[in-house]
């Protein structure tokens, strides 16, 4: 067992979630301990292999934490790669270029997110309502956003688009914060979009659908640019 | 070590730099420059010796991309330095398969460092804060998240 204070630090170090301060003390560290350095040579081409899903795709693919129930897609499409892997094994006649291609068509199941939910066995419509524009906004946004209460939070669906104007031609990144009680906020969630654009995606909060006060649409730098009132 | 690994580091460093050569140069020399004085973390039984320049190179990177980010407003492109690999297009969807398909094998507590240590590009501290969990916490998830993700990605067949 390793025993050094350090012993934790790797996997913020290869992240590169260290602060600078931090990092040249643990390099300092890394010169004279010799299993810290086993461990970070461990795990130092995750990254690499990490960054082969670009964070875009990953919005559309990781669930919102404790939303594992809503993946069935994913988890069917899961389960039928390895369906297809364990068929190609028995075959051993099917190229790999055809196991590429397979992969691929499921992948492309796997990233289509449905605006309908699955969870209550019917695949029920979320009915979208439009966000009010705030006096003064900048940029030519408009959004429709839908609600499903469930008993640990609130689904919000955002469909936004970013209309295509001679005034407008920089690609911003935008926010969707919900606003709860006593005056907690938080993060639904943050995308990038050009004029053009059009994003959409579902997300959740904890705010139950009666602490759930309002959704607020921002810019990167915190100019509000949509709001909508829940009550 | 320099010859060795030189072309490798460079070619990285210009994924990291969007493609700008001036800068790559500096990530290069920088990397090294920190790689030289820690030659002990550069015994070549130890493990990659260029995944770790990789390491370093990346860090400097984000140090770079956070100083950028720091600033409010307008941002043209606000992208993480670790850009997809340009490969063919079926290449790229299957590896960004398999990664996510990885992640979703996470549990979500693990899933959620990562995701704000790596994909969202905070440090320790903001992910905390966020996270309502002491910095502590984050550096242990991220250690137990990285080993899981590991043996994750071995039983998929990915070697790395």
């Amino acid at each position: 067992m390793r025993r050094c204070e350090y012993a934790h630090d790797d996997g913020a170090y290869v992240l590169g979630a260290l602060s600078p301060a931090e990092r040249s003390a643990y390099e300092r560290h890394l010169a004279t301990c010799a299993d810290c350095r086993d461990a970070v040579a461990e795990i130092a081409v995750l990254p690499g292999l990490l960054g082969r899903l670009a964070p875009a795709d990953l919005e559309r693919i990781t669930p919102p934490v404790g939303v594992e129930e809503r993946l069935p897609k994913l988890l069917d499409a899961a389960r039928a790669r390895r369906r297809r892997e364990r068929r190609v094994d028995r075959l051993r006649t099917v190229g790999v270029a055809l196991v590429a291609a397979g992969l691929a068509a499921v992948a492309g199941v796997g990233l289509a997110w449905p605006l309908t939910r699955a969870d209550s066995g019917t695949d029920v419509e979320v009915r979208m309502v439009a966000m009010e524009p705030v006096q003064g906004g900048a940029v030519p946004v408009t959004a429709e956003i839908g609600f499903d209460g469930t008993r640990w939070g609130t689904v919000v669906t955002m469909r936004c688009q970013y209309a295509e104007t001679a005034d407008y031609t920089k690609a911003y990144t935008f926010r969707l914060v919900a606003h709860g009680p006593n005056g907690e906020t938080e993060q639904v969630g943050s995308w990038l979009a050009a004029p053009g654009d059009e994003a959409t995606f579902t997300g959740v909060t904890r705010f139950t659908r009666s602490e759930l006060t309002r959704l607020e649409l921002l810019r990167y730098d915190n100019t509000p640019l949509l709001v909508y009132d829940v009550r | 070590m320099h010859d060795e690994h030189a072309e490798a580091l460079f070619g990285h460093a210009l994924r990291l730099m969007r493609g700008d050569r001036q800068r790559a140069e500096d990530l290069v020399q920088e990397t090294l420059l920190r790689a030289w004085r820690h030659p002990e973390a550069l015994d070549p039984d130890r493990g990659s010796v260029r995944a770790w320049l990789f390491t370093i190179a990346r860090n400097l990177a984000i140090d770079a991309w956070r100083k950028r980010g720091s600033r409010v407003g307008e941002v043209v492109t606000d992208e993480l330095p670790e850009p997809p690999q340009t490969v063919d297009e079926a290449d790229r969807a299957v590896e960004a398969w398999t990664v996510a398909e990885a992640l979703n094998r996470l549990s979500a507590s693990h899933r959620e460092v990562l995701v704000e240590c790596f994909y969202q590009g905070r440090s320790v501290t903001e992910a905390a804060a966020r996270l309502g969990i002491p910095p502590g916490t984050v550096k242990s998830r991220t250690h137990y998240a990285l080993r899981s993700l590991r043996l994750i990605l071995a039983e998929m067949g990915v070697t790395g």
